[in-house]
């Protein structure tokens, strides 16, 4: 009986996950990704008729490696939506009262996820079939690869889930699930080899590094499509996946055994003694911020909305933007001084500070609007007499402030490094050049995340538009150049490519040697810059205008449908 | 003078006809019960009144300006109150209405009096300093009141202000908006609880499918709508002469007796009803009371829509 209940969970799941039209973009979408992987590293046809193995093996890691992209892009969010939406529609109380067992539940959440998942294998086999007529790989290596993916999936999936599970507000819970996937499936390893290093100078340990980076499903599929297939890699790699989906198993049992937990109400009263105020503020975090301080009337030459998130959006939530400073501090030096410094890679250290940028700005501020729908605060909103430019302004100014933390320890982080370079007799010239990208990258990811944020309700939809927008925006035009190349040879040789993102502008200057850099009797090559970055602020402020104009669409359009 | 003018006000979300050519006029000072099922397109209208929503085709204006060509002029003028809302979490009361006050660009030197007002209005005062996030219903229900309140709107679109209050609650809510009343305020207010419509409203609007059924005053339409009326009698002596007359008279049906007292339907117009009391008291039968029993809007209700989604 319980087993047909939870068949019909099941199919509940299923048929509402599955005839949503984003479930259907996101199969396109992932479709034509892999489609225009596969073509944009199809080799020239005198490499495949001479050499068609290595071209066929070429051609299969990038397609792993879309499926890869799909599996940390897609599960994580909607695990992570599986359990908390159910919290948020306040429907959960209605199925703890069931007489489905935590364990029926989670199954059935986790088989929603992975099917939706083999759903996009499915459509991605016909390419793979293509592929098996190169002859570069062979059956057993294809099970293979798809028994690594379908278990970093299902990995994902658990880690998703127990975040769905600990946390009441779908933003935090994805957010959750992607840092827990980021620490075991990606950054994990790599930074605490990174620690391991610093703190016992094991620079270039081919061992420990084979061992950290040798668990990672990505990895091992590099490693099957290499040298084939191995039980001892299977030995290796599956049972760190089969360890934390059953921690995660146990864990997201004992967490949904219990009875919901009502929201925690604060009923701590404002303090207007202002001898005790003093006396709180010596303590940390205190010093900072004190959320028990009577907050002064919003003054009326303030935007209202600025200053209700700053006041009690991520800055009032106590310590949380303090600790996020000295996260950001503690992971930059972390890998500055095991990448930057150990390795004499600023290069690569920056990239790091891109992807933290890139990966953070989405998690902190996808909800920015879209929680105005989620709480039900949007009507109201509307209601006043703030114009939808005046809203916009408001959140975006609360955003850059909310972000300005994570950059000012780029920042700080990188004008130490550079000393650093300088002391060890080394060029700062990524530093010189990554800087403004940086910034730049901030300003345009956030705009996007905005317009994101603007055009949808869900902030799993909006965080998940603005990490797909980010791709396009700061990787598309390279692809695109590069699809242009195989058509064209003569303009792929010109490199222009490079020069369509900010990040993509960076690597390419940054790989270059610094006479090439600053050679004074040619064009100096690092001006490209500047018309990059313009044209970035640029779209940016567009992207801003667009999330205006959406925020202002809505409003009259929205209602029942 | 009308306050609230719609006409021909329709709103189309694909092939749903939401409202549907919709003339409704609201006096100033009117306490306007808006009544329908479910679906029948109650909210949609209250949304384009207050801007929310944008009409398919038609017009509609509040205190004479156009929904549609001056939206900002319009939440001037008008407090609306939706069905569903939430609340800001980590915000106190008085956190919460400051931000809004400030949002309705009200000064902030005035700010603090008008929010203490509101308080005082709504009986949140004790709750200034309180987590909004932790209020049960009824309090969130009365702190969006007194969020809507804040800028002193001329009209108010309250739709169900009451739904999901305990009595206690609901009756909070009702003595409230018997105190805007009377502080000149024109209400618009749509409610399932009809019995609680019925006490507080002037006038009513009966909607279904989008189409307005009946409007007017209250009572005339309670009046007009029904084709039968009820009489109650009560006799101290000549029971038997009573219960003759009664069965004599074309026109008065159903005549039940339980011992002194008698309840029959009667199809007659009031006079002749007149007649007939004339006649008992002639005949010597002693009347204790006859009264016409007074219909409810539920039975309006009833009569008027056709059930159905």
């Amino acid at each position: 009986m319980r087993q047909i209940a939870a068949m019909a969970l099941v199919r509940r799941e299923l048929l509402t996950q599955l005839r949503r039209l984003p479930s259907f973009v996101c199969l396109l979408l992932f479709l034509s990704a892999a489609i225009a992987a596969v073509l944009l590293a199809w080799p020239p046809e005198e490499t495949l008729l001479s050499n068609a193995g290595t071209a066929s093996n070429l051609l299969v890691q990038c397609l792993a490696f879309v499926l890869m992209g799909g599996c940390v892009l897609f599960v994580p969010s909607i695990a992570a939506n599986a359990i908390v939406g159910e919290k948020e529609r306040e429907t959960y109380d209605m199925l703890f009262l069931t007489l489905l067992r935590p364990s029926s539940i989670i199954i059935a959440k986790l088989i929603n996820t992975v099917a939706f998942f083999i759903l996009l294998l499915v459509a991605v086999l016909p390419v793979f079939a293509c592929l098996f007529f190169l002859v570069g790989i062979d059956w057993g290596q294809l099970a293979a690869i798809l028994v690594l993916v379908l278990a970093a999936v299902v990995t994902c999936a658990f880690v998703g889930l127990l975040s769905s599970a600990l946390f009441r507000r779908t933003f935090l819970a994805i957010v959750g699930a992607f840092i827990g996937m980021s620490v075991v499936m990606g950054i994990g390893p790599q930074f605490f080899h990174g620690i391991l290093m610093a703190i016992f100078g094991l620079r270039g340990s081919g061992r420990l590094i084979v061992l950290l980076a040798g668990v990672h499903p990505l990895i091992a599929i590099q490693t099957v499509i290499a040298d084939g297939v191995s039980v001892g890699l299977f030995l290796r790699v599956l049972p760190q996946q089969l360890i934390i989906c059953v921690i995660s198993f146990v864990a997201l049992l004992l967490l949904l055994r219990r009875p919901p937990k009502p929201a925690h109400v604060d009923f701590r009263k404002p303090i207007d003694d202002p001898e005790l105020l003093h006396a709180r503020r010596r303590r940390f975090p205190y010093y900072l911020i004190d959320p028990l301080r009577r907050r002064p009337p919003i003054d009326d030459a303030h935007n209202p909305v600025a200053i209700r998130e700053l006041r009690h959006g991520l800055f009032g939530r106590e310590t949380r933007l303090i600790r996020l400073f000295y996260l950001t501090i503690i992971i930059l030096f972390g890998t500055g001084i095991s990448v930057g410094i150990l390795q004499r890679d600023l290069r690569s250290w920056m990239l790091i500070q891109f992807a933290l940028i890139l990966v953070g700005t989405p998690a902190l501020l996808a909800n920015t609007l879209t929680k105005e729908h989620e709480l039900g605060n949007i009507d109201m909103l509307r209601m006043t007499l703030l114009t939808p430019g005046q809203v916009i302004a408001g959140k975006f100014v609360a955003g850059v402030l909310t972000m300005a933390p994570t950059l000012a320890a780029c920042l700080v982080a990188g004008v130490l490094m550079g000393f650093g370079a300088v002391w060890w007799d080394d060029r700062p010239a990524p530093l010189l050049i990554g800087y403004p990208c940086l910034i730049v990258c901030a300003f345009e990811s956030l705009a996007l995340t905005f317009f994101a944020s603007s055009s949808t309700r869900r902030t799993s939809v909006a965080l998940l538009a603005s990490y797909l927008g980010s791709a396009v925006l700061f990787f598309g035009g390279l692809l695109v150049w590069q699809a242009v190349g195989i058509v064209e040879p003569a303009l792929h040789k010109q490199d222009l490519g490079s020069y369509i993102s900010p990040v993509t502008t960076f690597m390419r200057l940054a790989g270059m040697k610094p006479r090439s850099l600053w050679r004074p009797e040619r064009f100096p090559v690092w001006l490209a810059l500047v018309p990059v970055l313009v044209v970035h602020v640029f779209f940016g402020r567009v992207l801003l205008a667009l999330a205006t104009q959406s925020f202002k669409r809505r409003g009259v359009r929205g209602g029942a449908s | 003078m009308a306050i609230i003018e719609t006409h021909d006000l329709t709103k189309e979300f694909g092939k749903l006809t939401a409202v549907d050519h919709l003339n409704l006029s609201i006096e100033e000072r009117d306490i306007f019960g808006f009544i329908g099922p479910n679906g029948a397109g109650k909210t949609t209208t209250l949304r384009i009144l207050s801007t929310l929503l944008r009409p398919t085709s038609g017009q509609a204006r509040v205190a004479g300006i156009d929904v549609t060509k001056k939206p900002y002029e319009i939440k001037k003028v008008v407090g609306f109150m939706p069905d569903s809302f939430g609340v800001y979490d980590g915000m106190r009361l008085r956190e919460y209405l400051d931000f809004f006050g400030a949002a309705y660009k009200i000064p902030g030197r005035k700010r603090k009096a008008i929010i203490d007002d509101v308080l005082a209005l709504t009986d949140l005062a004790s709750k200034a300093d309180d987590f909004v996030s932790a209020f049960s219903r009824g309090m969130k229900q009365r702190c969006c009141l007194a969020k809507t309140l804040l800028h002193d709107p001329q009209v108010l679109l309250l739709d169900e202000p009451a739904s999901g209050l305990d009595p206690r609650a609901r009756i909070e809510v009702r003595e409230l908006l018997k105190t805007l009343r009377d502080m000149g305020k024109t209400i618009l207010i749509s409610s399932h609880i009809l019995s609680e419509l019925g006490d507080m409203c002037n006038k009513i609007g009966i909607i279904e499918h989008g189409q307005l059924l009946a409007h007017g005053d209250y009572r005339e339409i309670l009046s007009g709508l029904r084709m039968e009326r009820e009489i109650r009698l009560r006799v101290l002596e000549g029971a038997d002469r009573a219960a003759e007359i009664l069965a004599e008279t074309p026109g008065l049906n159903n005549v039940d007796r339980s011992g002194n007292e008698f309840h029959f339907e009667s199809t007659i117009v009031r006079e002749a009803l007149a007649d007939v009391l004339h006649r008992l008291i002639q005949s010597g039968v002693k009347v204790l009371f006859f009264e016409e029993e007074e219909g409810t809007l539920e039975d309006v209700f009833l009569h008027v829509t056709k059930g159905g989604i």
